[in-house]
């Protein structure tokens, strides 16, 4: 009988792909209900700015990058595991998947912590 | 009596460059299957046309086959019911074609062998009575046990299409048939099993398995609760 390549599961992920998912969309709710649905007054980069300075927004923001990041990145390499069955060529897009997502991280990083009003 | 036309796959790869389409006119009886029809066409037109056929009564999953495009058992398919013209009938997406409509299964029994589809038990049985199952334990494997391992719903998985060595949902349903058996004792060995790159975590709920299947039972369904005891086993 064949062996079917049996050793490396996905369980972790396939869970964290879900937890972020539903964490995601609390975010999500929250980040549009604050910014275009509950505003007081017009939206202006004053407001934005204002909000965006304050320690909890920021972890907020953070939280949500780091979580949208994980979720759209491990979706993508879900889907190349289902059609990349060479090992090397696995290792390749894992490694290029983990790169754009901590370039990416810094990106929103640089973004969110410094700013200030 | 009405005629149909029916445009059959042919291929028989020791001879055949490719694959093609042969069509024949068949006269179908109220209440023809289309197995019906195949044996009309192998019996009285061209005896070179290979299927599988067994009971003819839905149940050994011989002649599972595509037919306009989706998975079912020729010896239930009504003719009638099928409103393409001509009607389609092709082997089993997916699975290498030894000749015509007959697919190659090694590989899906193969992958069933893999999970251990036998109840195991490490310890010894009661000497005055068989292993006790109550009537509420039995109910937990409604949906599990009909299965006849026709193929029909793993060769309509995409999953199954993108990676060969996945198990496809027949395997996984037969592994939740025993893993909720309570008399098995054998339920983490079916997990290291399950819990693999080819494994559980390759099915992505697209339900066409369900779609496909003759017996109207839901592997996703029973993929998702072997999920859910996978994550709860672990974490």
């Amino acid at each position: 009988m064949r062996d079917y390549g049996f050793g490396s599961g996905g369980a972790f992920h396939w869970f964290l792909q879900r937890v972020s998912g539903v964490v995601l969309f609390i975010l999500l709710l929250v980040h549009f209900l604050t910014t275009h649905y509950f505003p007081v007054g017009d939206i202006t980069y004053q407001k934005v700015l204002a909000r965006l300075s304050q320690p909890g927004w920021k972890l907020f923001y953070m939280v949500f990058i780091a979580l949208g990041l994980y979720h759209g990145i491990n979706g993508i390499w879900i889907i190349a595991q289902d059609y990349v069955a060479r090992s090397s060529w696995r290792f390749i897009i894992l490694g290029l998947l983990m790169v754009a997502g901590l370039i990416l991280f810094m990106l929103g990083s640089i973004t969110v912590i410094p700013f200030k009003a | 009596m009405p005629t149909r036309r029916f445009k059959i796959f042919r291929y028989n790869p020791h001879t055949d460059e490719r694959p093609r389409y042969q069509e024949y006119e068949v006269q179908v009886p109220t209440g023809s299957t289309v197995l019906d029809a195949l044996n009309e066409i192998k019996w009285t037109q061209d005896g070179t046309l290979t299927y599988r056929r067994s009971c003819r009564h839905g149940i050994c999953g011989s002649c599972a086959m595509t037919i306009n495009g989706a998975n079912m058992l020729a010896c239930e398919a009504q003719v009638h019911t099928l409103k393409r013209d001509p009607i389609v009938v092709e082997p089993l997406r997916s699975f290498p074609v030894i000749k015509d409509l007959v697919v190659d299964m090694d590989g899906f029994f193969d992958k069933l062998l893999l999970v251990k589809p036998y109840l195991i038990v490490k310890t010894p049985p009661p000497t005055d009575k068989e292993r006790y199952q109550s009537p509420e334990d039995r109910k937990l494997l409604d949906g599990a046990y009909e299965c006849i391992l026709c193929g029909a719903c793993t060769s309509s998985c995409p999953s199954f299409w993108a990676d060969k060595e996945f198990l496809g949902p027949a395997a996984l349903l037969k592994a939740y048939r025993f893993i909720f058996d309570t008399r098995d004792e054998g339920v983490q060995e079916r997990l290291d099993v399950l819990d693999n790159k080819h494994g559980l975590w390759r099915c992505h709920t697209i339900f066409n398995c369900v779609e496909a299947c003759p017996k109207g039972l839901n592997p996703t369904w029973a993929i998702g609760e072997l999920k859910k005891k996978v994550i709860s086993e672990k974490f």
